[in-house]
């Protein structure tokens, strides 16, 4: 079943035209980014799918249900985690999710509200009020927040934002967890290309108010052609030995090398090379990745 | 349909306890009122005036005080809370837009009755040894309510439909100042013609020759049956403005 289906779906600001028919798909349980470059209308998408705003033509139906006319039970059911948020300054962080465990009508025991706070990395005992925590803290607390009545659907728009290398690690393994665990489907809208490769199922690349593609992230990766140069340190590298079915090299040039994959993922030809003593210093991807297929569907330069 | 979340109601009570704002509510109303206490008392020639004067214009400026402060915290219902951040996280829930509104509305009142309770004193200790102590609070106060639920749907339906929390205060703030500007014009023009259906119209207007009505000439209740239900229209039509107006894509 599909946790959010969109058809023909037109919004408008207005004279101008943002979402220009749109059809989409996330099934039930996955983890789906969203991608696109700034002003595509990603925002406008996920304001649509939380029921904020109205939309002149199409359908959007989540978990089978249309959503205009059930959006109070829906919003029970869904929860999301804006770019732009901040929380009520002089609240302390276990209030701050009492006050929303209670509006949605969620368990606001205070055992469980503190489980979730460990569970983003918060301490529950801490005394002071939110205004006064970090950037990455107030993100920790706000993925707390879209948590507290236990979503179906979980809309996230630039969780790892301003989150330092161990944070976006540690909200990583998080979302991973409440994916496989509780089945909850997860929207990711990024612009962390590497957000998404750790942690999608499929993808949809919206661009020009239309999504340019979408696919599975895994398939794609295994079934493209990539082009990766690599940076080699051992002097005695002979390429034509080291070369395969799936791994062929096309140019040298002093210490870098070229080379085309096909049908395994950059990470399997990587090993392959190191176990055959390769030391490689650097890889870069010049085809095939996920970053060469956002460009080239979103019609910009790489 | 018509409908609170207490959730939130709460939660405005306790940011109203917890924050700098509802500590400065209290401070000004205090600071004033007792400022303007003493001087009725020790001004030469204020102290002059006769009992239900005196009592007349505490009212006037408790009641001025509540229509400023309503606007004040209507203005910043919707659009501080955009502006803080703070809006989107409440719109996402599954509580209505106009619920949240309608639930701020609701909040004004409680403001309302604890400004009232700190005015009380100030009325009590002036109006002590004259007439019409009694039926002049029972007025005030629902007057006084019925101002504070008007000048803060106006200044809520203000907030939903500007950009920013300084157009919405100005232009609420704007029309407090116009609401009190017939005032200023003598007694005798605002008896005739234009000046007459200006003091009808305007709610504030009602409500100070209401008081005016009660507490000065002691006029029964049948005299101020017309000033009352017009007061009592604009809040029942501004609750319902405010209701059926706020929309989650409008406030966001």
């Amino acid at each position: 079943m599909s946790a959010v289906t969109i058809s023909k779906l037109f919004k408008s600001y207005g004279s101008s035209e943002v979402i220009k028919g749109l059809n989409m798909d996330v099934r039930e349980g996955e983890i789906y980014g969203l991608l696109g470059p700034n002003g595509a209308g990603k925002s406008t998408l996920i304001r649509v799918i939380l029921g904020l705003l109205p939309y002149e033509k199409g359908e959007v139906l989540l978990f089978g249900k249309p959503l205009m006319e059930n959006l109070q039970k829906l919003s029970k059911e869904i929860n999301a985690l804006p770019e732009f948020f901040e929380p009520y300054s002089w609240m302390k962080n276990i209030e701050y999710l009492q006050f929303f465990a209670d509006l949605y009508g969620a368990d606001r025991a205070p055992v469980r509200i503190r489980s979730l706070l460990e569970s983003v990395g918060l301490d529950p005992n801490d005394n002071k009020v939110v205004g006064e925590y970090s950037q990455g803290m107030r993100k920790r607390l706000g993925l707390a927040r879209a948590l507290v009545n236990r979503p179906k659907l979980l809309i996230l728009d630039e969780p790892t934002n301003g989150l330092d290398p161990k944070g976006r690690r540690e909200i990583h393994d998080l979302l991973l967890n409440i994916n496989r665990n509780n089945k909850t489907t997860i929207i990711l809208s990024t612009h962390i290309l590497d957000d998404v490769e750790r942690l999608c199922d499929r993808i949809g690349v919206l661009d020009n108010g239309l999504l340019q593609y979408e696919g599975a992230l895994h398939e794609r990766t295994e079934q493209q052609h990539y082009r990766y140069r690599f940076e080699i340190s051992n002097k005695d590298f002979d390429a034509k030995e080291c070369e395969g079915e799936q791994i062929r090299f096309i140019s040298q040039k002093e210490s870098w090398v070229e080379c085309e994959i096909t049908n395994i993922t950059p990470n399997e030809a990587l090993k392959s090379l190191l176990n055959k003593g390769i030391e490689i210093n650097q890889a870069v991807a010049l085809e095939g990745s996920l970053e060469h297929l956002y460009f080239s569907v979103t019609g910009g330069e790489k | 349909m018509i409908s609170f979340s207490k959730v939130l109601i709460k939660k405005e009570f306790h940011e109203l306890f917890f924050s700098v704002k509802g500590l400065f509510y209290f401070l000004v109303v205090s600071v004033i009122l007792s400022l303007f206490s003493a001087l009725l008392v020790t001004n030469t020639e204020l102290s002059l005036l006769d009992n239900a004067q005196a009592l007349y214009m505490i009212s006037g400026i408790i009641l001025a005080l509540m229509m400023l402060i309503s606007s004040v915290y209507g203005s910043d219902a919707i659009a501080g809370e955009r502006e803080r951040r703070t809006l989107e996280t409440l719109l996402i829930t599954p509580i209505g837009a106009s619920e949240i509104a309608l639930s701020k509305l609701a909040f004004s009142s409680l403001l309302y009755f604890l400004l009232f309770l700190i005015g009380l004193p100030y009325f009590i200790a002036i109006g002590s040894s004259g007439q019409n102590v009694a039926v002049g609070l029972v007025y005030l106060f629902f007057i006084g309510w019925m101002l504070s639920i008007i000048y803060t749907s106006i200044a809520i339906y203000i907030s939903q439909n500007v950009n920013s929390l300084k157009n919405s205060m100005m232009i609420t703030l704007a029309i407090v100042l116009i609401s009190a500007t017939p005032l200023i014009i003598s007694p005798a023009m605002r008896k005739a013609g234009l000046g007459k259906v200006m003091d009808y119209l305007n709610p504030f207007g009602d409500a100070v020759n209401t008081l005016d009505s009660v507490i000065i000439d002691s006029e029964p209740f049948s005299m101020q049956a017309v000033r009352m239900g017009i007061i009592l229209a604009y809040t029942v039509i501004l609750v319902v403005i405010v209701a059926k107006s706020t929309k989650k894509e409008k406030v966001l």
